[in-house]
């Protein structure tokens, strides 16, 4: 029963990707990550602030042994940015790959697609493996693609923002034409958007404020796992058609007069 | 000697890398670091020595989505 | 050699990643407080110079309070420091290896998880063997239960100590089964208060 997410050299048996920030406490989030059954975790980069002692370190909370941590390059809004961003990660002994994000626009985070594929060329040169952060834009999701992106995560909606899949048939094209997987990153607001993405034949999702600002977290988490587990499922059992008009169940002959 | 840590100016005494991180407290396997926009690898903290006008940035991993 | 007691004793492994907020030096002063007598240092996913850093800190705080402190893995670096010993998984070096390299200045320690790996352990130059996951841990995706230990327990002549999932809610379980020592990880290491963790799993061993 293989069905395990391949993204270049690394497998993994859940198609959930899920954040480590805006929680309220790492305790919450620990146990919103064990809910999520959770093998990949994002963390990101900045400056340490010099003045302040106090270091509830980030890492005691996360098992290594059991958990990927996938670096970002949030608030870039250059390629240059990003690219010091990444080798700063694998400089600070992350593993080798990058969720790639350069921002464009402060109020909606859309991603810069011109500047994300820049990024992605060089570092793919580098030998990072690059999850490239997009919009549902299908031409630049080939380009990233044929750039060496390992795999193209088009968000469902902006970041934060918890409309679930806005432009579903978008998502499914570039499904069609992509040979990498495709992780929809962004937007996912409760349970049925991450089951939409994957019905869609999503090869994954990844999300955070979903989960992190719910109301209960680690409920949420669990969730999310079951609505990825379900979505997975029913795209792979292939559903019926979408028919005008009805079907019967149950026989039609034979019936008592 | 003055350095630019982080976009602030600090005047302190310092030879290298190393010995900076100690002095600010810095548990060097916590932080990644670049020199004048040079990453430099913790294998070579404690020989690189800091000069008068040297630009940091140390950074470390937090929470995000 | 080494003489020491492995008979009723807690023994306690790092584990950073499941710290919560804490070091390993806060980890480790509470479980000795708590009354663990044997601290391993196990951080798989660090390079060798940072293990190597943190074994030289842990050690201190082992020998100020009489504790044993043993080092996963890496022999030179144990053998280097002045650590205890060394503990060995069965991928990791062969015993006749480690010993061509520390002689008997170390105990050597090897984990089995089967009858057939505990008895041919036994006939090697260990000082003691570790025989597990008792239960289901976070991080192996097997168990050998509590049934195998009274197996090994008879068949086997040098000190057991079981490990794996084990915590104050089942320990009674694996006491009856004639151990003498426990190991844990995350009962102690992931626990509120450290020091009460190590003091409660440390009541059940001292009264057999």
């Amino acid at each position: 029963m293989d069905d395990k997410l391949k993204i270049e050299d690394f497998e993994f048996n859940s198609r959930l990707f899920i954040g480590t920030g805006k929680y309220e406490n790492f305790d919450i989030m620990k146990k919103a990550h064990e809910a999520a059954g959770a093998e990949v975790v994002t963390v990101a980069i900045r400056r340490v602030d010099l003045n302040d002692k106090s270091d509830k370190s980030l890492m005691s909370f996360i098992d290594t042994n059991k958990i990927k941590i996938l670096p970002n390059t949030a608030a870039c809004f250059t390629a240059d940015e990003a690219i010091r961003t990444a080798r700063l990660a694998k400089a600070a002994g992350l593993p080798n790959w990058v969720k790639l994000e350069v921002i464009g626009d402060k109020k909606t985070l859309m991603p810069d697609n011109e500047e994300t594929l820049k990024a992605t060329k060089v570092l793919v040169k580098e030998g990072f493996t690059v999850l490239a952060y997009t919009n549902e834009d299908i031409v630049y999701a080939k380009k990233l693609e044929e750039a060496g992106a390992a795999a193209v995560m088009p968000l469902g909606a902006p970041i934060g923002s918890g409309q679930g899949i806005l432009n579903p048939n978008n998502i499914k094209i570039i499904l069609e034409q992509a040979k990498v997987p495709i992780i929809v990153d962004a937007g996912v607001g409760t349970a049925s958007d991450a089951t939409i993405a994957m019905e869609l034949g999503a090869d994954g999702v990844l999300l955070n404020t979903g989960v992190a600002l719910a109301k209960d977290p680690v409920r949420m988490a669990k969730a999310m796992k079951s609505a990825i587990e379900s979505g997975r499922d029913a795209f792979l059992a292939g559903r019926i058609p979408k028919k005008l008009y009805a079907s019967a169940s149950s026989p039609i002959g034979d019936t008592i007069k | 000697m003055k350095l630019v840590i982080n976009g602030q100016e600090k005047e302190l005494e310092c030879g290298n890398i190393s010995e900076l991180l100690s002095g600010l407290n810095l548990n060097k396997y916590a932080v990644a670091i670049e020199l004048n926009k040079n990453i430099v690898h913790r294998q070579n903290f404690d020989n690189t020595q800091l000069k008068d006008n040297d630009k940091l940035e140390i950074v470390k991993v937090v929470g995000g989505g | 050699m080494k003489n020491f007691d492995f008979n009723n004793k807690l023994y306690v492994i790092t584990e950073s990643g499941i710290s919560k907020g804490r070091s390993n030096e806060d980890i480790v002063k509470e479980a000795i407080a708590g009354g663990a007598e044997i601290i391993q240092l196990r951080e798989k996913n660090w390079s060798k110079d940072r293990v190597k850093e943190e074994a030289i800190k842990l050690l201190k705080i082992c020998k100020e309070k009489n504790v044993f402190f043993i080092l996963n893995d890496y022999v030179d670096v144990a053998l280097e420091i002045g650590a205890d010993g060394v503990h060995l998984g069965q991928t990791d070096m062969s015993i006749s290896e480690a010993r061509e390299i520390c002689g008997n200045k170390l105990i050597i320690g090897l984990s089995t998880h089967s009858v057939e790996q505990a008895i041919k352990a036994d006939k090697e130059d260990v000082d003691y063997i570790t025989i597990g996951p008792i239960y289901k841990t976070r991080a192996k995706d097997f168990t050998v239960g509590t049934e195998i230990i009274k197996e090994v327990v008879s068949k086997v002549e040098k000190p057991v100590i079981a490990i794996g999932g084990i915590n104050k809610n089942n320990i009674d379980e694996v006491l009856k089964q004639g151990i003498k020592s426990v190991a844990v990880i995350s009962a102690v290491v992931s626990a509120e208060n450290v020091k009460e963790a190590a003091k409660k799993l440390v009541q059940k061993i001292k009264q057999l």
